[in-house]
């Protein structure tokens, strides 16, 4: 369960909304429509001005606790406003929704299902909290909990949807962007692992020769043969049209590739051996090297490879072609 | 405007969760938490249930009116039960807001905006008529005006990620599956378009020379160039490493994709000559030829052009 950090541009569109909400819930109880005292609104406001200026100083070089310390913060909010402006009655219930919409379009970003639930659950402690005291308050709830069971219903949609956008639609493993995203969130929690940069060799000529179909039939099959390598928790990416990542258990990885290439790929023109290079490097945490460093260093292996193994047949010094088993 | 068609799928989704709704306004009605008549719920879940066995009888063979009826249909739900229990004191009133945050997720699959607006306008007036003669009125409804305007300003962001979602991170023309996607949607809107298949030559070659980093300017400097050749309402897609698919006018594509080799592409190592091949087909409504047809002949189409070339 994790809350995905928000960029700096979008810790202004997170303000901005509080600031919206805010300013509006001002000129409802200016209008007299919510019962609360203008001075109490004028004390939540500058809990909020506060809460403002310390997302303005922090947001750039925070840690993920800025993210739990708004969530919290939203939380205390929401309560106290629902407090008081009149508890179950209140017309800004529905607020505690929105806010659950938000949250949900903004920090779930990788569709992880238990962060949803975390969210539902801080929701209906809101409303919980929030309504404490009233007499109706049992059947309120009863009806709050079901609404709240329809929004992580309908979630899941999203959820859903999420999850195969990450995905690159032939191969169905993670694609270039959402696969790089994770890969820099892997080394921001400081574990060591092991890069594998993967480029087939002599897709082009399988395209030619057997036509596109057959080409992606082959790039199916060695990308189910990448999943097959490693753990749950690694990642396969996409890199390019046929450039495979994977990032592996440390110091483990090469091994367990090793017999990626030893068998030829089935497809419905017959079996097809499939060749490539395979450069390994291995990642630790205090040598600080960046994402674009670590794959330029992957990228360097992999040429070590193409360049140093033995070459059966002339071709192979050019693209290189596969042949037919 | 259209709302996209819904599939089975999410027709049992969407079966499910009204399901879930009626059997527990059903429960808050028998412990007296709403005030309705029994009589008037079993009427309405009578009402309900015929509806689904008219949309379960249709689905398999209806067109897009059917997704339009469902619309009316909710409405006119919705209305009748704010009116009934409650109005402006009804807490059926999220149930509201949870139909536009389903209606967003299943439509505007896009992300555009004008479905965004419909939706969030129908909404509210489902809002402000199901309310219409309950007490306090006049505050009920500015609370639900910003309810629905926060929950549109909050939708942006899932627009702009859907948007965002249809594009080739590295390109940023559209990817496969989506690009495909809407080929096949402007299939079934039935006017003639011309599709080129685009593959780059000796892409292979560029990325062992130069790096992966040049490579990937190239490819998005040719993407930016097929961009370039085309109207706004045509389509460019990256369709694999270094193919790409354009979707254009009818007869006037094949000249124009002609230049796109024509100048060498500047890139952080100096400029690069580039050499690709191009098949242009043509379709047209009354072909009745398949996507993957479609998509075999333009492949063919760029073959008879690279084999000569190569023998040569």
């Amino acid at each position: 369960m994790r809350l995905q950090r928000l960029r700096p541009n979008e810790w202004r569109i997170h303000v901005f909304s509080r600031g919206a909400v805010a300013l509006f819930v001002g000129v409802l109880t200016w209008l007299g429509v919510l019962e609360m005292d203008p001075s109490t609104y004028g004390f939540l406001i500058l809990g909020f001005l506060g809460y403002v200026v310390l997302v303005w100083r922090a947001a750039r070089r925070a840690g993920a606790w800025l993210d739990w310390f708004s969530l919290a913060f939203d939380v205390m909010a929401l309560m106290t406003v629902l407090q008081l402006s009149g508890r179950t009655a209140s017309p800004l219930i529905v607020l505690v929704y929105l806010w659950l919409f938000a949250k949900l379009t903004m920090n779930v970003r990788q569709a992880d299902a238990a962060t949803v639930y975390m969210l539902a659950a801080s929701g209906l402690l809101v409303l919980w909290l929030g309504t404490w005291g009233d007499e109706r308050w049992g059947l309120f709830m009863s009806f709050q909990l079901l609404a709240v069971v329809i929004f992580v219903v309908i979630s899941q949609t999203l959820l859903g949807e999420r999850r195969r956008n990450e995905r690159d639609p032939l191969t169905q493993v993670l694609h270039r962007g959402a696969g790089l995203e994770r890969l820099v969130e892997k080394m921001k929690r400081n574990e060591p692992f092991d890069l594998a940069f993967i480029d087939l060799k002599g897709f082009k000529w399988i395209n030619d020769t057997y036509g596109h179909a057959v080409g992606d039939e082959v790039l199916s099959g060695l990308a189910g043969r990448l999943l097959g390598c490693v753990r749950d928790q690694d990642l396969v990416i996409r890199y390019g049209g046929d450039e495979f990542l994977v990032v592996g258990p440390e110091r483990k990885l090469k091994e367990r590739l090793a017999r990626l290439f030893s068998e030829p790929v089935s497809t419905s023109r017959g079996r097809i051996q499939a060749k490539g290079d395979i450069g390994v490097v291995t990642w630790e945490p205090d040598n600080e090297e960046s994402l674009d460093a670590l794959l330029a260093r992957a990228d360097a292996a992999m040429y070590r490879m193409k360049y140093t193994e033995p070459r059966e047949d002339p071709h192979e010094a050019r693209g290189g072609r596969p042949q037919r088993a | 405007m259209m709302l996209q068609r819904s599939g089975l799928q999410k027709w049992r989704a969407g079966v499910f969760s009204r399901a879930i709704v009626s059997v527990s306004v059903g429960l808050f009605v028998l412990f007296g938490i709403i005030p309705m008549e029994p009589v008037t719920y079993l009427a309405l879940t009578a009402l309900a249930l015929l509806h689904y066995v008219f949309i379960w009888r249709m689905s398999p063979r209806a067109g897009a009116w059917l997704d339009w009826v469902n619309l009316v249909f909710d409405l006119g739900m919705t209305f009748a039960l704010l009116q009934l229990s409650g109005r402006t004191q009804s807490p059926l009133v999220i149930l509201v807001y949870l139909w536009l945050f389903a209606m967003i997720t299943v439509n505007a699959r896009y992300g555009e905006l004008r479905i965004l607006v419909f939706l969030s306008a129908l909404g509210w007036i489902a809002l402000a008529l199901g309310a219409l003669g309950g007490p306090e009125y006049a505050s009920y409804l500015a609370v639900h005006t910003m309810g629905v305007l926060l929950f549109a300003f909050t939708s942006l962001m899932l627009m702009g990620e859907r948007r965002q979602g249809q594009l080739d991170p590295l390109t940023q023309v559209l990817h496969r599956g989506a690009g495909l996607e809407r080929l096949a949607e402007r299939m079934h809107k039935r006017e003639p378009f011309d599709i080129a298949f685009v593959d780059l030559k000796g892409f292979k070659r560029i990325n062992d020379r130069y790096g992966h980093a040049v490579g990937d300017e190239v490819l998005c400097c040719l993407a930016g160039r097929l961009l370039a050749l085309v109207r706004p309402q045509d389509m460019v897609m990256r369709y694999g490493g270094d193919e790409f698919l354009v979707v254009g006018a009818h007869g006037t594509l094949e000249q124009r994709i002609g230049r796109v080799f024509s100048d060498p592409v500047m890139t952080s190592q100096g400029p690069i000559r580039l050499a690709g091949d191009h098949g242009v087909v043509s379709w047209q409504p009354g072909q009745d030829l398949g996507l993957e047809a479609l998509l075999a002949r333009a492949d063919a189409e760029m073959y008879r052009m690279k084999m000569p070339l190569s023998s040569a």
